[in-house]
């Protein structure tokens, strides 16, 4: 029993020699200012005075009564509902697209899809003022050349427009890896079930839906939560093109907490926003994975 | 076979509009950006009336302009700089305890993991207050140190479970046969173990070369001094003092993209790999 | 087994707490430090005006907001400057004014800080920081040094909170049109001299198909000097100095009907389709490559508007917004900001010395030559070499008879942020200049009550 015991401690150890450098860094640059923003939140701090004011639940409630936060959460579940939708499908779609027999240059297209993802936010929020710029973005101009003028729009001056504006430009700047992860997926399935798909005398259709598909689930579900994740914590796209305008109907949550914190010299507030969306984040999480969990189950 | 014969055309359909959605596509991802490289060599007299013309003439003053005085050449050494020790530190961290996730078993293991892993819900704006005051503690404030050591934390999330991942699908032979040949956990581990996670390596090394690369939230905040500024933090401050001026911001673009797309192009063939094996399968 | 888990796990956990205490004790720390740093502070500052107030120099770190061409070029002249005459080492760090903004506080509080760096002057801004002894007190050292002769009343009265001095204006901005003589020339157009002629100019404009004037607001920023710029045309300065002092409110007719004609000109299509879509630095190119005729906008802009390789050189003109026939026009002034001396710093001495430095009669003139007006008594306007443009704002600065106030910088963070809102909701019809008063009324009173501001008399 001892010498097993002493076995077993021996091994921890060993195992804990190769954890250990990971988890502390992950405790002291992670965990521990986490726990100190939810400490903070309970204060309020201007982020100057040496004197920081115990006010307990008072931040959460001043967040709750805000409609700018209800407002910002609207367009964070937005965000969440058409990412999953428009790059996440979309990226499926090409992939499956891709990964047939016949294509060619596969390599190229793989290559050039997944660029728009490598590229600094800085960079495309640059890129994507330009081309939706009003006066001279080109957008504009090519639907008044193919004549669809009728849709031209002030794009990001728009409160009606202004979030499918940053949609576009999020867009893509995400397919490209839900295209790399679901190729990824479709060449770990076994070639054979499409062949015996196909001697089954399977339409393309069927082979899809009943062979594919199936197989699809699981990388979608992996998408999905990242999306979600992603979709909580949106922030530099927003913050460079139109920082939440125009009057906030493209903030979000974290646009809506760097102004508190950062701009309005409210760190307690702020971390209370911060709080409320890890939160809100962890929950959506959960609640995904218990969902998807059940559905693979049965 | 049957369904080939029969539907001729049906199939050459189905080849012309997968096609023409994906040389669409392709157009789209990549015409924004050969768009502002070469805006990049535009005279920016002849941008700035029309960014959207089709150039005339080019000219390489403007890049000139932006590496020298606009400084774009200190910004990327700094980059360089702090990419470099970032993205080995978190490779090195995340294969050691990937390796225990996956291959060893210890008590407690799975709740650690599942301890890991909540980091990766957490956005990093619920962190940098307090953040800001540790490195400032540690006396980091404004030094490169300040973007790399965080990330040895905030990074290690998803690249343990990318790690852990891969290292559990090589087979348990593997190591029975090597603890036979007389190695202990870490020969092990560095003979017979890393040189097989190479894809799952360069997978990594592009996700996090590329977030180093782009990073912005954090740099923005703890590094003010134009010496020990990034490409993105040199990039904004660079579009403050240039605005009027569509091409030298084109330069700067341009000098922020080409270095992340060259490397991704380099390491692409493992990096998808990387991908496969690893991301996916968990 | 499991139990041992568990006593790890606890002590792990109780390692945690313990590193969790971090963040107050940095708190206090530097809170201990600063009511240190302030008395000594207080002794630095009764020595070094005292008879033996000659301190040693040493080497400085300035932050400031000069990023842009000539500015740039200037600050950096006067840093090198300052130090080749002491021996000694200015680092100077340039960030735009948002950034240093989000990081001083911190910075000071960690002793990171500069020694001396430009900020936005009013009780929001400044007067946060002097609150929480951020600050240095420049009081004792500006009444021995002759600091009340040399910097305008307003240099150091907005600077100034519970009577103490926390910093010097730096230079003397206003709002105006800028517009594009050669445009105006081609269809014989005159400067107007009331809000009806410029009215007429813009319809002129829109009827030979030219765009008569920029309104750009993405960036929700250039929305605040809209405000300042038509309320004051109509309601007037001594309305809006009442309002400033707390005497009158914001919503009342003649600054509301100000705001509705800010929105005529979008109704009338005098500007671009969408205001709210366009941000400010492609509304700069437009004006600079001649699509608009008129740009509404700070004299910050002079140099970059009237250089010859970027701008429009000498074919660029500027007025006051006039008010409307029957009442004066005034113009809208405001400090482009102030430089402030760390709290914490140990180098006080040379700080405030390299203030002083800034502005004397040699360096006044440096100055003026990049296009800047520094908000001191000591300039000899004659003998420098300006620009006409930079004449032709002087000018007008000169045979202001009034000076009208740019609210944003005297306002608290909290109610220029209703504004950046407001003025988009005008400018897309979705409120009427009376709403976007009350929005901003009901602000400031939010904002007095919580102590962020404080009536201002002139």
């Amino acid at each position: 029993m001892t010498v097993k015991r002493r076995r077993a401690i021996g091994k921890w150890c060993k195992a804990m020699l190769f954890v250990a450098p990971a988890l502390i860094c992950y405790i002291v640059f992670a965990i521990i200012p986490i726990i100190n923003t939810i400490e903070l939140s309970f204060y309020k701090w201007d982020g100057a005075s040496p004197i920081m004011e115990y006010v307990g639940l008072a931040n959460y409630k001043e967040i709750f009564a805000n409609p700018i936060f209800w407002k910002a959460l609207s367009h964070n579940l937005f965000w969440i509902t058409f990412t999953i939708m428009i790059p996440t499908i979309f990226g499926i779609i090409l992939a499956v697209m891709l990964s047939q027999r016949f294509v060619r240059f596969r390599l190229l297209f793989r290559v050039v899809f997944y660029m728009p993802a490598i590229v600094s936010m800085v960079a495309v929020s640059v890129i994507w003022n330009w081309i939706l710029n009003p006066e001279f973005g080109i957008l504009n101009r090519i639907l008044k050349t193919i004549g669809l003028g009728v849709f031209a729009a002030d794009w990001l001056g728009n409160e009606k427009t202004v979030m499918f504006a940053l949609l576009i430009a999020g867009s893509w700047v995400h397919y490209g890896f839900c295209m790399v992860i679901t190729l990824a997926a479709l060449s770990g399935v076994d070639a054979s079930y499409m062949e015996v798909a196909k001697l089954e005398g399977a339409n393309p259709v069927q082979t899809f839906v009943y062979v594919t598909m199936p197989l699809l689930k699981n990388t979608f579900t992996l998408l999905a939560l990242n999306s979600l994740i992603g979709s909580f914590k949106v922030f530099e796209i927003v913050y460079m093109m139109t920082k939440g305008g125009p009057y906030n109907s493209s903030e979000v949550i974290s646009t809506y907490m760097y102004r508190t914190a950062f701009t309005n010299s409210e760190f307690g507030l702020g971390s209370a926003i911060a709080t409320v969306l890890s939160v809100l984040i962890a929950i959506c999480s959960a609640i995904y994975m218990k969902v998807s969990e059940r559905e693979v189950d049965a | 076979m049957r369904s080939k014969s029969k539907k001729p055309i049906a199939v050459t359909v189905k080849k012309l509009l997968t096609y023409a959605v994906l040389i669409l596509t392709l157009l789209v991802s990549i015409m924004p950006l050969i768009w502002m490289w070469q805006a990049a060599l535009v005279p920016s007299n002849k941008l700035n009336v029309d960014p959207f013309a089709i150039p005339t003439s080019l000219t390489l003053d403007n890049i000139k302009r932006a590496w020298t005085t606009g400084k774009m050449n200190v910004y990327m050494i700094n980059s360089i700089l702090v990419a470099i020790p970032r993205v080995l530190g978190v490779l090195l961290l995340s294969s050691l305890a990937g390796y225990a996730f996956g291959k060893l078993k210890f008590k407690g293991r799975d709740k650690i993991f599942s301890f890991m892993m909540f980091g990766m819900m957490i956005p990093i704006q619920a962190m940098v207050i307090p953040l800001y005051y540790n490195l400032q503690q540690m006396g980091l404030i404004n030094t490169r140190l300040a973007m790399v050591i965080p990330y040895f934390g905030l990074s290690m999330p998803f690249a343990v479970f990318m790690m852990r991942a891969f290292f559990r699908d090589l087979p348990d032979a593997l190591i029975e046969s090597a603890t036979i040949d007389g190695c202990n956990e870490f020969t092990t581990f560095l003979y017979i173990m890393a040189p097989l996670i190479k894809p799952a390596l360069s997978a990594l090394l592009v996700f996090e070369f590329m977030w180093s690369w782009n990073d912005m939230f954090l740099p923005m905040l703890v590094v003010y001094n134009d010496t020990s500024r990034t490409l993105p933090l040199g990039l904004m401050f660079f579009f403050g003092k240039y605005t009027a001026d569509h091409s030298l911001i084109a330069v700067g673009v341009t000098i922020c993209t080409l270095p992340i797309v060259i490397v991704y192009t380099l390491f692409q063939k493992n990096f998808i790999e990387g991908v496969t094996a690893g991301a996916v399968k968990g | 087994m499991k139990k041992r888990f568990t006593t790890i796990a606890a002590l792990g956990l109780a390692a945690m707490v313990s590193l969790t205490g971090c963040m107050n004790s940095t708190v206090q720390k530097n809170a201990e430090e600063s009511n240190k740093s302030e008395e000594a502070g207080q002794e630095n500052s009764q020595g070094s005006s005292g008879s033996e107030g000659e301190g040693t120099y040493t080497d400085i770190i300035l932050w400031d907001g000069m990023t842009d061409g000539d500015g740039n070029v200037l600050m950096q002249e006067l840093a090198d400057g300052f130090a080749a005459e002491h021996g000694i080492k200015v680092e100077r760090v340039v960030m735009k004014m948002e950034d240093l903004r989000t990081t001083i506080k911190a910075a000071i509080n960690s002793g990171e800080g500069p020694d001396v760096f430009s900020y936005e002057i009013g009780a929001g801004y400044l007067g946060v920081l002097a609150k929480s002894g951020l600050a240095y007190d420049l009081t004792d050292y500006a009444k021995d040094n002759g600091w009340y002769d040399l910097f305008m009343d307003n240099a150091l009265s907005s600077c100034t909170f519970d009577e103490k001095l926390y910093g010097v204006g730096n230079e003397l901005e206003a709002l105006g049109v800028f517009y594009n003589k050669s445009t105006f020339e081609k269809y014989d157009l005159k400067e107007p001299e009331t809000y009806e002629e410029f009215e007429e100019i813009c319809k002129t404009l829109k009827e030979k198909g030219e765009t008569p004037i920029m309104v750009d607001d993405l960036d929700q920023w250039p929305g605040y000097h809209y405000e300042s710029l038509w309320t004051n045309a109509f309601a007037g300065c001594d309305t809006m100095n009442d309002i400033l002092a707390l005497k009158a409110e914001f919503n009342q007719e003649s600054t509301a009907e100000g705001l509705d004609h800010l929105y005529e000109i979008v109704t009338n299509g005098w500007t671009i389709d969408s205001p709210n879509a366009m941000a400010h630095d492609d509304a700069r190119k437009m004006f600079m490559s001649g699509k608009v005729a008129m740009y509404p906008t700070g004299t910050w802009e002079v140099s970059t508007f009237g250089s010859k390789e970027e701008g429009l050189g000498d074919d660029c003109g500027f007025f006051f917004l006039p008010a409307p026939e029957g009442r004066e026009t005034s113009g809208v002034f405001g400090l482009g900001g102030s430089f402030v001396v760390n709290a914490k710093s140990d180098k006080t001495f040379t700080a405030i010395k390299f203030i002083e430095y800034m502005f004397n009669q040699e360096n006044v003139q440096k100055w003026y030559e990049a296009s800047y007006m520094p908000a001191t008594t000591n300039a000899d306007i004659d003998s420098y070499e300006i620009s006409s443009l930079f004449m032709d704002w002087a000018d007008s600065a000169l045979n202001s008879p009034k000076q009208g106030n740019n609210l944003d910088v005297l306002m608290p963070t909290k109610v220029n942020e209703a504004t950046g809102n407001y003025i988009q909701e005008l400018l897309a019809g979705k409120k009427t200049g009376m709403e976007c008063m009350e929005d901003k009324q009901s602000a400031l009173e939010a904002e007095t009550a919580d102590g962020n501001y404080e009536a201002i008399e002139k």
